[in-house]
């Protein structure tokens, strides 16, 4: 019995011990902010509150820091010019949501308390869903990034997207079959969890619309084999193949669609498929050809697109991805709202954000609809045989 | 046609993974009279230590690093059964040695992750390809992993009833007082079977790394499946495990062509409800 106490002891001792240096191996990653420090600010006004939803720890942490890194330049790049308003600095109010629901709503209830003119984040569509009624209530404008089609049933004129919706990626991918392929049937894969469900039907009404017969299999997040479903596809003989799945079963799906010879059917991905963690679990050679659609890329032939790039490497010394370049253009739409509007007054820069037409994003050009939508920019990148993709469309 | 003979092949193929895990535990079930609870996580060691170190880090080819895999793994097993199963497998109650190997799984899992690191990753071009028989598409991978499960199990098998250490751990297996008086090394035939166990769980491990990302969750779900086809095919008897194995591979990929794909999961598990209802000795249990 002794020998059993002694073992158990150095069992959970070890145990304990694995899971601290698991902890500290999480955060390890947070705190490499390199690069010198931003331009110097020559606003001199009375600053005006930003509130920055960001998730600094949990999940989502790597995100987070470059949301945060991409908000800090470009409140210093505006900064350093005079600010807004003839001389008004902007300034960060910086609260850590932990990439959670309930993270979320602390967050933003603080960054409320602090009388911020508008908002940035949460980032993603469940933490959007929690906080929308509490903007709406305080009547604070937001931009975000969140990609859930449903967010915009609440009808909530306080919400501002600034990333293309699940809900329209799905059509425009429709309309690139068709014309490049001219596609008279198509099937898909999707992931049965909010996002696949909602991109499933909108690309299913379109096709209805466009004559177009569509046919899709779900599968659940997690799923290692796909055989079934991609032979079900198969049998059906469809003239292109789309799928709307996370990072792993994104990789998996190309993989497994060129194990059972599914090569020659044309095959459009997700917006996972267009990020460096996902295709790198992919095989160059089975990657090849294959499109994916994405509301970002970074395009080293566009020159704002470029100049971007540049900026952001020399002052975080880390690549530009999808978070940064979103919220870059965040702060820079706070900062023209804020100057059209002419005020600091929230009411005033909600209506601001509202009319906003023609904004010269990095990735191109945003306008707003009546449901807070602004972006339509959706690229369809094809890959070639070293991993790197062209603009196909 | 071709999509039958297509998904009878890849159904085949998992349903020998499925065979393989419940192999890999029922012997150490029959030696020990413990569940070891951590045999998926010896799967994902071993995935993880031939894909992340012997060919990405150290850049072996393929085959050396299956048998280096293979070498590390045998004593890896050595050392937990001296360190977990034997002394826990000798203590009054059994619950004790579950506790130990659901810690054990746990201090595997947070290791790899502290090793390797929490990103998933793959091999580029490892078993890659497929092969045309008229228009049915083989995949290699299935392919292979057909061959090499058969080749364990009839090797299995022999070893068992040829050679002497296998009739040895047979006899522990029956009765391990009788054995120990008949003059067999009781602890170290257990330290065997754990070895030959995680050898088997490494060869699963290689062998998924074409098919899946090498990643944390990547052996849970055969684990479960694993040992589901060891209770429909009659627990703790090796034939069973291998009928059951393939058993449930086959049923799964042709009832998610009846039932939508998203439900295949679910139909293994109420495969093994319906089993542990209606016959809980499994297929092939009542011929002892």
């Amino acid at each position: 019995m002794r020998r059993f106490k002694k073992l158990i002891t150095v069992l959970l001792a070890s145990s304990l011990l694995v899971t601290t240096l698991s902890a500290c191996g999480n955060s390890a990653g947070e705190s490499k902010t390199t690069g010198e420090s931003g331009a110097k600010s020559t606003a001199t006004g009375k600053s005006i509150k930003v509130g920055v939803s960001n998730m600094m720890t949990g999940p989502m942490a790597a995100g987070g820091i470059r949301m945060k890194q991409a908000i800090t330049l470009a409140f210093e790049e505006i900064n350093a010019k005079g600010g807004v308003l003839d001389g008004r600095p902007l300034e960060m109010v910086l609260v850590d949501d932990a990439g959670t629901q309930t993270g979320a709503v602390n967050a933003v209830n603080k960054i409320l308390g602090d009388n911020v003119a508008v908002s940035i984040g949460p980032h993603t569509s469940s933490m959007v869903s929690a906080t929308q009624e509490i903007y709406r209530k305080a009547g604070v404008p937001f931009i975000t990034a969140a990609t859930s089609p449903k967010l915009v049933e609440a009808e909530n004129p306080y919400f501002f997207r600034i990333s293309v919706s699940d809900g329209a990626v799905g059509p425009a991918m429709v309309d690139f079959a068709i014309e490049k392929y001219n596609a008279k049937k198509i099937a898909a894969l999707y992931d049965t969890d909010d996002y696949g469900v909602a991109a499933d039907g909108a690309t299913k009404s379109f096709c209805d619309e466009k004559g177009v017969e569509y046919y899709s299999e779900g599968l659940t997040t997690g799923d290692k084999d796909l055989t079934s479903q991609l032979s079900k596809i198969k049998s059906w003989e469809p003239d292109v193949i789309f799928d709307f799945t996370h990072d792993a079963e994104a990789a998996l799906t190309v993989r497994q669609l060129s194990e059972l010879g599914m090569d020659d059917i044309p095959h459009v991905g997700p917006n996972a498929l267009a990020m460096s963690q996902t295709y790198d679990l992919c095989d160059a050679e089975q990657l090849e050809g294959t499109y994916a659609s994405t509301d970002f890329f970074a395009d080293e032939t566009n020159e704002t697109m470029k100049a971007f790039l540049d900026r952001f490497h020399d002052r975080w010394n880390e690549d530009v991805e999808r978070y940064a370049a979103m919220y870059y253009t965040a702060a820079y739409l706070v900062a023209d709202a804020i100057e059209r509007a002419g005020s600091d007054n929230p009411e005033e820069i909600r209506k601001a954000l509202s009319e906003t037409k023609d904004f010269e994003a990095v990735f191109g050009s945003l306008n707003c609809n009546d449901k807070g939508e602004m972006n339509t920019n959706l690229y369809i990148l094809v890959f070639d045989g070293e991993k790197s993709m062209s603009v196909a469309q | 046609m071709q999509v039958l003979i297509q998904l009878l092949i890849t159904g085949i193929a998992m349903g020998f993974i499925y065979a393989l895990v419940a192999i890999e535990y029922t012997i150490i079930w029959n030696a020990t009279g413990l569940l070891n609870f951590s045999h998926d996580k010896f799967i994902l060691f071993g995935a993880y230590m031939f894909a992340g170190t012997y060919v990405l880090s150290l850049g072996l080819p393929p085959v050396i690093a299956v048998l280096c895999t293979i070498i590390t793994m045998f004593l890896f097993g050595i050392v937990s059964a001296f360190v977990i199963f034997n002394p826990l497998s000798r203590l009054s109650t059994n619950l004790f040695a579950v506790i130990g190997t659901v810690i054990l799984g746990r201090i595997i899992t947070e290791a790899v992750r502290l090793i390797w690191g929490p990103l998933p990753f793959s091999l580029d071009g490892f078993l890659k390809g497929s092969y045309k028989i008229g228009s049915v598409v083989v995949s290699r991978s299935h392919v292979i992993i057909i061959l090499v499960c058969t080749l364990i199990t009839v090797s299995l098998q022999l070893f068992f009833k040829f050679t002497k250490t296998g009739k040895a751990m047979r006899c522990v297996s029956e009765n391990k007082t009788a054995a120990s008086l008949m003059g067999v090394n009781v602890s170290i035939n257990i330290a065997l079977t754990v070895g030959i166990s995680a050898v088997i769980c490494a060869i699963i491990g290689i062998l998924v790394v074409p098919i899946f990302n090498v990643e944390l969750q990547m052996s849970s779900m055969i684990g479960l499946k694993g040992f589901a086809s060891g209770v429909i095919g009659g627990f703790g008897h090796l034939p069973g495990a291998i009928l059951g194995g393939i058993l449930l591979g086959v049923v799964e990929i042709f009832g998610s062509m009846i039932i939508p794909s998203v439900y295949k999961d679910c139909l293994s598990f109420i495969l093994l409800i319906i089993f542990l209802l209606i016959k809980p000795s499994g297929l092939l249990r009542d011929r002892k």
